[in-house]
């Protein structure tokens, strides 16, 4: 679906939201996992993760929902099929890892041998959707690890597609992901 | 007519009378509270991929009674609370006293009550007594470091014992959170 020459100020600020709390989790998933600290700052880092972690899959959900819903603008002219192609696979990868990563994580937590519920700030425990399977929760473990990973990757060049645009092509690709209403080209 | 000091002394006498004539030592002390300024009870518990846990009970209850002449009539006894574990972070605490780990909420209390010490050297003794934790009471052995301040007028313990969770049917983690639970208490009373 694509109408019109910009994406409209819910896509653009679920985007930016969205985009603030992958490198948000990623960050925060890889500096609770690697930095040498005390147990009680790791367990409140990882309380943190998984609750913003949470968020992050609704927010993924919502985004998914919204998209399928909503129309694109039209693309490009100058941008050529192939990259078009790209594109579209690459940003199909974006909402499937965030939602991979999302939900190996819950299943993990819900899975995990040590039952410690998803707390959404002191004020309600995430459901579990998985029973107690050690097996299942480091498996889940792993996936969420790499899939992390892959989704960094993914993030990374997507960022670095958005500046080429923006720097060498000199289109409006990303000015409109800003709520910039371009110049028709 | 007697002054009120020496019928005093004479109420004195006949305790001590009575005391002696009912069996007891002359030399074993009166059982005296644990101070809990000067008392510590410290914990550690170590996991896979987790660091150290290392925490400590902020309320408990004591009695001590030290006898120096002949070790094995000292006794000790101490209730904990276990709802007043601390580890650092409010979060985790509620964790461990939730029902996968300490339950405190149906097992407000964890206690130990010695049924034997024994000196092992000057500087050392192994007190045997009973713990009580998430109702199942087991054999618990204390070693336990004497350190006699350089005034001679205090005394400083230092109890280590290992106790494996498992047993009282803390299951919870294992084997990601080890089995093992180091106890350490350390505590001081005046000669």
């Amino acid at each position: 679906m694509t109408q019109g020459a910009h994406w409209g100020a819910v896509v653009i600020s679920l985007h930016w939201f969205g985009a603030l709390a992958i490198v948000a989790m990623l960050a925060l998933g890889l500096y609770m996992t690697e930095a040498d600290l005390e147990a009680a700052r790791k367990f409140d880092l990882y309380q943190l993760h998984k609750a913003l972690g949470w968020l992050t899959l609704v927010l993924t959900v919502v985004r998914i929902v919204v998209r399928a819903v909503k129309a694109a603008p039209e693309s490009l002219p100058t941008i050529s099929p192939m990259t078009r192609g790209l594109a579209r696979v690459g940003h199909f990868l974006l909402y499937a890892l965030a939602l991979i990563v999302g939900l190996t994580g819950w299943v993990r937590i819900s899975s995990a041998i040590i039952p410690i519920p998803i707390d959404l700030f002191g004020l309600v425990n995430v459901p579990d959707i998985a029973t107690m399977n050690l097996g299942l929760s480091d498996l889940m473990a792993s996936a969420h690890r790499f899939a992390a990973y892959a989704l960094a990757v993914l993030v990374a060049l997507h960022a670095a597609a958005a500046l080429k645009h923006h720097f060498v092509g000199r289109d409006a690709t990303l000015r409109r992901m800003v709520g910039a209403r371009p110049a028709r080209t | 007519m007697p002054s009120p000091l020496s019928n005093i002394f004479a109420v004195l006498t006949s305790f001590a009378v009575l005391g002696l004539a009912g069996g007891a030592p002359a030399s074993e002390p009166a059982a005296s509270s644990i101070d809990p300024a000067r008392t510590h009870i410290g914990f550690t518990i170590d996991a896979t991929g987790f660091p150290r846990t290392q925490g400590e009970f902020h309320a408990f209850k004591g009695q001590l009674s030290v006898n120096f002449d002949r070790p094995s009539l000292s006794r000790v006894s101490f209730t904990v609370e276990s709802g007043s574990i601390d580890v650092g972070s409010p979060s985790f605490d509620g964790t461990l006293r939730g029902p996968a780990f300490l339950n405190s909420e149906r097992f407000p209390v964890i206690a130990f009550r010695s049924t034997s010490v024994e000196k092992v050297d000057d500087k050392t003794a192994r007190v045997v007594g009973d713990l009580t934790m998430l109702g199942v009471t087991l054999p618990l052995q204390l070693d336990v470091d004497v350190r006699r301040a350089a005034n001679g007028q205090r005394v400083g313990f230092a109890a280590r014992a290992r106790i494996d969770r498992l047993a009282y049917g803390m299951n919870s983690g294992y084997p990601i959170i080890s089995r093992e639970v180091d106890l350490t208490v350390t505590s001081e009373v005046a000669r």
